[in-house]
């Protein structure tokens, strides 16, 4: 063993106590950091694929706005704005379809409403829900989370609306009525508009998160009428007098009328058969506007740059439009993993400190009791690089040898917690968790980020101690009166 | 032998400050020793011999005077430069031993050999320790560390140890001053042998009358200046 570790073996196994200490604190530190981190990877991997898997594909192309435009409405900070519709669909759509990376593409529009129950007092509590306004077809090719428990899926060319369980009882207990399929159910935006939509089908879900609940499936054309999308997407339009009328028509004949039902008499459980055999195609142009257009990759690894790629394309052609990830996408739901880390890694960096602190301490009082014998030292003709040589060599022994015990820890409790799981019960847990059920797994950058960590504590830990160990001069060693 | 002096020291003076006081530890001091020397600084407590020890062993500089080892002026040289010549030409001998308490005694001798980049060769010093060991007749507790040991067998393994670079010099502050007499008489006739085997210049402070009798040459210090040298050609009080 080279002479410098043989000595800061030595020391830390003379110096017990002190060793322990300080060792524990680097142990319990790392352990923290691994099982946090794999919690943090864990949960952002799970909410990444539950919202790719779920809701928005790998890449969304969205028109260009100020904020972010999100599935969830445009996230600006201090403003209101609408989600745009997207220009040049045409061109766009054209363009995904000569891409060889895509696997498939769907559309949306979308809106924030509140619910009620055709019959009740329209005025009344139901819940707030996001109306994601798909092409069928397209959307179940893409998405295979849900599942019919009941009725029939959407139809093109069919108004209605797919509601989860949790949200018919969530509906039964802020209105105290059930709700059934077949049932009318008036759908009320913020601003005037209101629109009465079958219930087509009741729906379950494979894998739960926290926007689960809070997203019901509708046809586009109530989500345009609701968020006041003209079919037309020309600008400058001029109204004719038959549209003018419109402006000053009555509430009431903004109400949808002749919605025809349609009762879902098989395919309970898995949508329309022939739903899924169109979506297997090329999705076909779709009519109406759209805010959103969701792409699926053959290669998930490949989003971010196909991502850039057609952002350039789009650039090239002077489109308004923007390709980004799931996390745009998200909106609010990638920004509770953000905070979470956020917190995290400020309580890492405490700990850090604090660990700091204490190895500092340590090796101060350890030097002030080590004076003599690093005088020795540097009357034998020890350079003052051998001491600082000498003292780092400690303080990375002991660091590692806890460092590696506290992953070792930290990989065991994730190991169990893997083994048993964490479920997350509400939608703030789950928002956390990414997921109903949480299964951490060791984030390997969590491993290589403590090493990391570790050996910057000792090497930001020892630089003060060490200094002080410069300053020894060789005559104390003279005046020394112990061994 | 060369007829320079390994040691020179030439109206060396040297004050510290104690709060705002100046006190003068050394107050003009000139003498020489020659190579293969085995010499004592005597004198009572306060007289400044262990200043001119740290003088000559290069872990203190002079406020003024000018102090040459084997012809080098230790003055002005930079840390680095003090610390090789402390390294490559003094051995040191402290009256509290000064042992590594985590090493034992062959590591403790073997330490300044490993601050030379790994030279000699791992077998060729491992003879040379184990030569000194005999030497200095620690066999049996080779692999002891100093907390296991006499004083008087730590202070043969400091001797070992302060002989391990084969330096010119072995400065010995007080060496028998934590030892009774009859260890004290002991150790001193192990570096005379010694110093008469390798022709190492030994130079020791103390105030014991019997353990100066032996060295070959005494400068005797009174009030930080030399108040009388002498010297004994040939005596061998004291050697075994």
């Amino acid at each position: 063993m080279p002479a410098l570790a043989k000595i800061a073996v030595r020391n830390l196994v003379e110096h017990k106590d002190k060793s322990l200490i300080v060792g524990v604190i680097i142990a319990l530190g790392v352990m923290i950091l691994v099982v946090g981190s794999s919690l943090l990877d864990s949960a952002s991997r799970s909410l990444a694929r539950s919202f790719v898997d779920s809701y928005s594909g790998q890449v969304i192309i969205t028109a260009k706005a100020h904020g972010n435009v999100t599935l969830f409405g445009v996230a600006e900070m201090g403003a209101v704005e609408g989600t745009p519709l997207l220009p040049d669909f045409d061109k766009l759509t054209t363009y995904l379809r000569s891409r060889p990376e895509v696997k498939g593409f769907t559309f949306q529009v979308s809106a924030a409403e509140q619910l009620n129950k055709v019959g009740e007092d329209a005025a009344g509590s139901g819940p707030f829900i996001y109306l994601f306004g798909i092409e069928p077809a397209s959307y179940a090719a893409m998405f295979d989370n849900m599942t019919l428990a009941s009725g029939a899926g959407l139809v093109p060319g069919q108004e209605g609306i797919l509601l989860s369980k949790r949200q018919v009882e969530q509906f039964r207990k802020e209105l105290g009525t059930d709700l059934t399929v077949g049932d009318k159910v008036l759908i009320q935006s913020f601003g005037t508009a209101i629109r009465e939509v079958t219930l087509r089908g009741i729906i379950a879900f494979k894998q739960r998160n926290a926007a689960t609940d809070l997203i019901a499936y509708v046809d586009p054309d109530t989500v345009r009428a609701l968020a006041g999308i003209s079919q037309d997407t020309r600008t400058g339009h001029e109204l004719d007098a038959a549209e003018a009328g419109l402006l000053s028509a009555s509430e009431s004949t903004l109400f949808a009328e002749n919605t025809p039902m349609v009762h879902a008499s098989s395919g309970r459980g898995r949508l329309p058969a022939q739903t899924k055999k169109a979506a297997a195609q090329t999705p076909q142009p779709a009519s109406g506007p759209w805010q959103f257009i969701l792409v699926n990759l053959k290669d998930p690894r490949g989003a971010a740059s196909f991502a850039a790629k057609t952002n350039q394309w789009i650039a090239d052609q002077g489109i308004g439009a923007r390709a980004s990830d799931w996390r745009t996408a998200a909106g609010p739901f990638a920004i509770v993993p953000n905070i979470m880390r956020f917190v995290f890694t400020l309580a890492i960096l405490i700990i850090a400190i604090v660990t700091v602190i204490i190895i500092m301490n340590t090796l101060m009082v350890s030097i002030s009791e080590r004076t003599g014998e690093i005088g020795t030292m540097r009357a034998l003709g020890a350079q003052k690089s051998f001491v600082w040589r000498m003292l780092l060599a400690e303080t990375l022994v002991i660091s590692l040898l806890f460092g590696v015990a506290g992953m070792a820890l930290g990989s065991l409790l994730v190991g169990v917690l893997n083994h048993t799981g964490i479920t997350a019960s509400g939608p703030l847990l789950q928002a956390i968790a990414g997921g109903a059920t949480l299964r951490p797994t060791i984030a390997p950058s969590a491993l290589g980020s403590s090493i990391l960590l570790v050996i910057l504590i000792a090497i930001i830990a020892h630089i003060y101690p060490v200094r002080a160990a410069l300053r020894i001069q060789p005559v104390v060693a003279i005046q020394a009166r112990s061994e | 032998m060369s007829s320079s002096p390994i040691v020179e020291l030439a109206d060396v003076t040297k004050v510290y400050l104690l709060g705002r006081t100046e006190v003068p530890a050394v107050r003009g001091v000139t003498f020489n020793i020659e190579k293969g020397d085995f010499i004592s600084i005597a004198g009572p407590s306060g007289s400044g011999k262990t200043t001119v020890l740290n003088l000559i062993g290069c872990v203190d500089t002079p406020t003024a005077g000018t102090v040459r080892i084997d012809g080098v002026e230790t003055g002005g040289l930079t840390d680095r430069q003090i610390t090789s010549i402390r390294h490559k030409m003094i051995g040191f001998i402290f009256q509290s031993f000064n042992l590594i308490p985590v090493l034992n005694v062959y590591e403790n001798i073997e330490f300044p050999l490993l601050l030379d980049n790994g030279r000699p060769a791992r077998g060729e010093r491992k003879q040379w320790i184990d030569t000194l060991i005999e030497e200095v007749g620690l066999a049996p507790w080779r692999g002891h560390r100093p907390g296991e040991l006499s004083g008087g067998q730590r202070q043969r393994v400091a001797i070992a140890r302060a002989l391990a670079t084969r330096p010119r010099i072995v400065l010995a502050d007080e060496p028998t001053a934590n030892l009774d007499s009859a260890t004290g008489q002991s150790i001193i006739a192990l570096m005379k042998k010694i110093n008469r085997e390798m022709q190492t210049t030994f130079i020791f402070s103390t105030h014991d009358a019997t353990i100066v009798r032996i060295a070959d040459h005494v400068i005797r210090l009174h009030d930080g200046t030399v108040e009388r040298e002498e010297r004994r050609e040939g005596n061998d009080a004291g050697a075994r």
